[in-house]
């Protein structure tokens, strides 16, 4: 029982990363079902996230879709980090153009570029166009890129 | 679990670290639509909406602690009632002004919000590793804007001494203890700040001289987070308008 409403949330995608879903993300902790009663318990990437309500809403419509009469969402306060995400989740982020988050002790350290893999890249910003994120511009064949920020 | 007699005083404390934040993420969103560049006004929404998510987190530990509506604090407290330091409240002025403030409040966060990792009240120790994560990268912006201001140009050296002029004295505020902060700091709740100010200014004075920026002596430190200036009652007249005009909206 509790496999499928897994399997739900595998559904539910990063509205701001859309080619991730929150499991793969590790923003899911838990999962108990009691009955049709459903309880999640979850941990949002950055604190100030404007997804959140969204992912809140997404989540509850999945589990009831999955069978779920009741669900409960628990906002889990421990951080997350960028370890927590699935190895599939960093290759689809460089799919997606996004240079996936370095390894933590790296962290403060550049990314190579996702487009031809030069470690010549600039930082152009800290802040990109959602919190996750950082904006940098490769000097070798000029793609300028996101970054997902190593935290 | 906190002892009884240590709530009411982590209360008075999360409200202040809370209220800074609130304060200062209203002051950052003013320059939405209107930063100098594009990357910039990207870069500052950002600001704004960690300084607003760390509000939030605060406010919800304090709810944990004594029941309080995040919203209603935020949305129906009047200016008195508010526990800002003046240093957030203060008009966002020129854009070195504005990045000033932000490495002086950044840097600051970043030293205590170490020590409150270590918290014995689990809760706050999380709050302060998740928060820290995050202002890893605005010290990273803003060091580097007043370095870039104060070895710019003639002109941007000489706003930015202007604004740290102005704004260095109220940064001591941060540092001054709440009447509760003793049993709270003896219980390992949380850090001493008295004891983080000596290597505050040490390490920003380095960053500060390195930018070609001279901090000044001396200046009014106000007494207690109970002192406001006239510029919090704008702000929150701006802030709190659309929920004063209708309390009962379910969403806006």
């Amino acid at each position: 029982m509790v496999e499928r409403y897994w399997e739900a949330l595998k559904g539910v995608k990063d509205p701001e990363i859309p080619v991730l879903n929150i499991v793969e993300m590790g923003m899911v902790l838990g999962v108990e079902a009691e009955g049709e009663k459903v309880r999640v318990r979850f941990r949002p990437t950055f604190s100030g996230c404007p997804a959140l309500r969204l992912i809140h809403q997404e989540i509850e419509k999945a589990l009831r879709e999955a069978g779920a009469k009741e669900v409960e969402v628990v906002e889990a306060r421990a951080p997350w980090s960028t370890e927590d995400l699935a190895e599939e989740a960093r290759r689809k982020l460089l799919g997606y153009g996004v240079a996936p988050p370095l390894p933590l002790p790296l962290a403060g350290k550049d990314p190579p570029c996702p487009r031809c893999g030069s470690q010549e890249v600039v930082l152009k910003n800290t802040f990109g166009a959602t919190l996750c994120k950082m904006l940098y511009q490769c000097a070798a064949c000029g793609e300028v890129f996101e970054a997902f920020k190593t935290v | 679990m906190l002892e009884a007699y240590l709530k009411d005083a982590l209360v008075a404390r999360i409200t202040a670290w809370a209220d800074d934040e609130l304060i200062l993420a209203q002051r950052l969103s003013e320059w939405v639509g209107h930063a100098p560049i594009l990357e910039e006004d990207i870069a500052i929404a950002n600001l704004a909406q960690d300084e607003l998510g760390h509000t939030k987190v605060w406010l919800g530990l304090r709810q944990e602690l004594d029941g309080a509506d995040p919203d209603r604090l935020v949305y129906f407290r009047d200016p008195l009632e508010f526990q800002n330091a003046v240093l957030v409240e203060l008009p966002k002025g020129d854009w070195a002004f504005t990045m000033v403030r932000q490495y002086l409040f950044d840097a600051y966060e970043n030293l205590w919000l170490k020590e409150a990792t270590q918290s014995a009240y689990a809760p706050l120790a999380e709050a302060a590793s998740r928060l820290l994560k995050e202002e890893r990268f605005h010290l990273k912006h803003s060091s580097l804007w007043v370095e870039r201001l104060g070895q710019g140009t003639e002109e941007s050296h000489r706003r930015a001494q202007e604004a740290l002029e102005t704004l260095f004295p109220y940064v001591r505020q941060l540092f001054q203890p709440l009447p509760g902060d003793e049993a709270l700091v003896e219980a390992g709740v949380v850090p001493d700040l008295r004891a983080l100010e000596a290597p505050y200014l040490e390490e920003v004075t380095a960053h500060l001289v390195r930018s070609g920026l001279r901090p000044p002596e001396g200046g009014y430190v106000p007494k207690s987070r109970q002192e406001h200036t006239e510029y919090l009652w704008s702000l929150l007249a701006e802030m709190q308008s659309v929920a004063r005009w209708d309390p009962e909206a379910q969403a806006w």
